[in-house]
């Protein structure tokens, strides 16, 4: 969230809406920062010890997904293409031809024009005259399946029919188109915790966002991180919950693609080895029952498997009453 | 620990970066001669003071000596908090010239000048905190020992000076709890690091008796490797941490000073309390269960059942608005959990009120309960022999494998044999041990009564919790995370009186106890 950004996160206080504290802003970036690191043979461990707990997993999770948004894979692009290739005609999907704009579709049969393959989206029915756009590989991410819902095309529809993002989404992602996050389900972070304090600051904290000091849009961090667990079976997710009491399951822990995150001393101590190859951010609470034995377990890792390999931190200082490791650990 | 709002983490971090820790010293002669010379005589005594005629000797006196240089309540005002017997100890300490020659003398000045010391009707603890009122108008005490916060609430509350000072908990100060000042008595390594790394307020005054050192200052927690090429290190950084300063200029520490461990009573140590508490020491005639030894605030402990499935009532203070009383599996107690007792008659609070709901036929369906165990326990004795329960029960669990039931397992057939189970989970497990105990004819009969008094215990259970989320909902619980320990009265609805400790820890070790000392409270202090 650097000063370029146009636009300012406030949460509510007695009523009356403050910019988000420099606190919230550097876990936002310790989030951003993994966004970009590498990790092939090395993963990245960020631990840091904080006078509360609060809200700093939620606030890192938030910068991972926001960074992961903005990271245009062409590679995915691609895929993407293939994928909406193999549909079968009539399957219900969205059609995101710009910003804000969202329309009900159905696949159509795809067509080869001039050596170019092209998918086609139908948005309009027969009796309204069957508009149909053709979407080639540079767009096909404006096309995502409608999973779990079917429907008829309206004879015309303008083009905010579906509103797959809203207002406060879209400010948060600035440039990146919002269609990734809209529609497609995938676990950037895995967010380690207990269930009903982490809900109560992701899904009942509202925040604004601000433009030039008056509100511009209302929202929950739960608008970007869509975790798993506090969403309904038609909406996708974009990270996921894994609560004290139960264990990952084999196949969440090989669907995180960036990194996860512990919230606190015992969720770290409990499955802090179960992601043996994704970055990891570990929140420590100093007032944490089981804080010694966190740290014990970090530094320990640190003296046994930190590679002096580069190694970057967020700029600017830490918040006041932590303490910030960031090392290399070799990925097993 | 509660969950914490935006506003309110800000205001956290807001004391992390402004907080100014001050160390304020106070003198008493007296009571720095009588600590050098306890510690001496701790030390003379060496490893001996585990005896048990030491331990009657040095434990209340140890527990007075600290309590002095902990507590800001006036001296004599401690001599009757404290409960210590002087006579018993006068007569301990005269039989101690010959049993302990060498430390009778020491041993004499000491309880002799405690004494004494208690007749003071002041503490040099409590002016500080009168000018510290002066100065905040209201401020925060933190004590080292929570069995002394509600006799120093009480005497704040009844000092027209100390009327606006407020006892606060350790506990407290991991959540919600904020103050303008804290007023921490005595020296920081006596408290968890937390109340000053992650400090609640905007300023904490150290009050602490001159000769007791103090050297704690924050300091890096996580290894790191220093970059000296760097202004900033890419790898480890510190935020802005409180200051410390002290309000004197004289506070170089001298040769004769204490360590603040010299002056904490020892630490309490578990030693069995008289009844079987390991498997090695279960006659075959106890009625022994396995359970995990709990500690509780206040040097207390209980033991909790630890067979499969047993689950012990809590009150949950954390994570939601309001607190909750939930069961929970023992594997799942937590620290900062409050566990709920009984607090009279005996630590099962179910048993009790189930009996009256099921009314006159309690008698009749209990005395079925107790026949089949009976009749099971005769019935392994008279086949194989003399042996401990937990043999008994193996050696159950073997013929009982061998006449096809696959599933019986040594730990469940030891905790059917005993008292506090009524049934087993599955009927064609209880067909099976009731035809090993030569009951098998009434099955049917006994399986009912067993039925019943089940559905007695859950709807006790289900009356028990909701009386107590009555009585939450119309009480603040501010004195349960204050002291650590609530009393809640349910005698008017038969619930009889039961009591929450916070519980401190439950180490994984198992024992064997006479199932009647579930539940009931332990002082480790004695």
């Amino acid at each position: 969230m650097g000063s370029t950004k146009p636009f300012v996160l406030h949460f509510e206080d007695s009523g009356k809406w403050s910019s988000l504290p420099e606190w919230a802003e550097y876990f936002i970036s310790v989030g951003r920062q993994l966004a970009t690191a590498p990790q092939q043979e090395s993963r990245l461990v960020t631990a840091i010890i904080v006078p509360t707990r609060a809200y700093g997993a939620a606030f890192v999770s938030v910068g991972m997904v926001i960074s992961e948004a903005s990271l245009r894979d062409p590679d995915s692009q691609a895929s993407h293409f293939e994928r909406l290739f193999e549909l079968v005609p009539g399957t219900p999907v969205v059609f995101r031809p710009g910003k804000g704009k969202a329309l009900k579709g159905l696949i159509q049969m795809p067509e080869e024009l001039d050596g170019k393959l092209w998918i086609r989206v139908q948005v309009h029915s027969a009796a309204g005259g069957g508009l149909t756009h053709f979407v080639d590989e540079s767009r096909a991410l404006q096309v995502q399946p409608a999973r779990g819902v079917g429907w008829k095309l309206p004879k015309k529809q303008r083009k905010d029919s579906i509103r797959t993002a809203n207002r406060f989404v879209d400010s948060l992602l600035g440039e990146t188109d919002p269609v990734q996050l809209g529609l497609q389900s995938k676990i950037v972070c895995a967010l380690v915790g207990r269930r009903n304090t982490l809900e109560q600051e992701i899904r009942k904290t509202p925040l604004s966002i601000h433009v030039n000091g008056t509100m511009y849009a209302e929202g929950q961090l739960q608008d970007v991180l869509r975790v798993n667990r506090f969403i309904n079976p038609q909406q996708s997710h974009r990270s996921a919950l894994v609560p004290l009491g139960s264990e990952p399951s084999s196949d969440l822990i090989s669907s995180v693609e960036m990194g996860v995150v512990f919230d606190g001393a015992i969720g770290f101590l409990k499955w802090g080895a179960a992601w043996r190859t994704r970055h990891q951010v570990i929140v420590l609470d100093r007032t944490d029952p089981y804080f010694d034995d966190a740290i014990s377990s970090v530094n320990a890792r640190f003296s046994q498997n930190r590679i002096d390999d580069g190694c970057v931190m967020p700029e600017g200082d830490a918040p006041p009453g932590s303490e910030i490791l960031a090392f290399r650990e070799a990925i097993e | 620990m509660k969950p914490l709002s935006i506003p309110y983490a800000t205001a956290v971090y807001g004391d992390a970066s402004q907080c100014e820790i001050i160390r304020q010293w106070v003198d008493h002669p007296g009571l720095a001669e009588l600590s050098r010379s306890l510690r001496a005589l701790v030390q003379s005594v060496g490893d001996e003071a585990a005896d048990e005629v030491w331990r009657r000797i040095l434990g209340p006196i140890r527990r007075t000596a600290f309590a002095l240089c902990s507590t800001p309540l006036p001296f004599a005002h401690l001599a009757a908090g404290t409960g210590t017997d002087w006579d018993h100890l006068d007569r301990l300490v005269r039989q101690s010239k010959y049993l302990y020659p060498d430390c009778y003398e020491l041993l004499h000045r000491v309880s002799g000048e405690l004494q004494r010391l208690l007749l003071e009707n002041s503490t040099p603890l409590i002016a500080p905190l009168e000018s510290l009122i002066q100065q905040h108008t209201t401020i925060s005490v933190l004590l080292r020992n929570p069995r002394m916060n509600r006799m120093v609430a009480d005497y704040f509350a009844s000092s027209r000076p100390l009327r606006t000072a407020s006892v606060v908990s350790a506990s407290q100060l991991r959540g919600p709890h904020q103050c303008m000042a804290l007023a921490v008595m005595g020296p920081c390594s006596w408290f968890p690091e937390y109340v000053f790394s992650a400090p609640r307020a905007s300023v904490i005054h150290v009050i602490s008796y001159r000769w007791i050192r103090d050297g704690w200052a924050p300091s890096p927690r996580f290894l790191h490797k220093t970059d000296v090429r760097k202004s900033a290190s890419q790898t480890h950084r510190i935020g802005k941490m409180p200051a410390i300063r002290s309000d004197a200029a004289a506070d170089v520490p001298a040769m004769e000073d204490l360590h603040p461990a010299d002056i904490l009573p020892p630490v309490p140590v578990f030693r069995g309390g008289g009844f079987p508490y390991s498997s090695s020491h279960a006659g075959e005639s106890a009625d022994v269960v396995p359970a995990r030894l709990c500690h509780l605030i206040g040097n207390r402990a209980v033991f909790v059942a630890a067979d499969d499935g047993a689950s012990s009532l809590i009150i949950d203070a954390s994570e939601t608005e309001h607190a909750a009383v939930r069961r929970v599996l023992v594997d799942d107690l937590e620290q900062g959990m409050y566990l709920l007792l009984r607090t009279s008659g005996g630590g099962d609070f179910i048993a009790p009120l189930a009996d009256r709901l099921l009314g006159k036929s309690s008698t009749k369906l209990r005395h079925e309960q107790a026949e089949w165990k009976e009749r099971l326990s005769r019935q392994a004795f008279e086949q194989f022999g003399s042996k401990s329960r937990r043999e008994l029960s193996s050696l159950v669990c073997s013929h009982l494998q061998s006449q096809g039931m696959s599933q019986a397992h040594s730990a469940n057939i030891h905790y059917w044999m005993s008292s506090k189970c009524i049934r087993p989970r599955k009927r064609e497990h209880f067909a099976a041990i009731l035809k090993f105990a030569g009951l098998e004819e009434r099955t049917e009969g006994i399986w009912s009564a067993m039925l019943e008094i089940d559905r007695a215990h859950r709807r006790a259970g289900h009356l028990i919790r909701r009386m107590l989320l009555q009585k939450i909902a119309g009480a603040s619980l501010e004195p349960l995370e204050r002291d650590g320990q609530m009393d809640f009265e349910l005698g008017d609805q038969g619930g009889g009186s039961l009591s929450a400790y916070e519980i401190t820890d439950v180490p994984a070790q198992e024992y064997d106890i006479p199932s009647d000392r579930i539940g009931v409270l332990l002082d480790l202090e004695e």
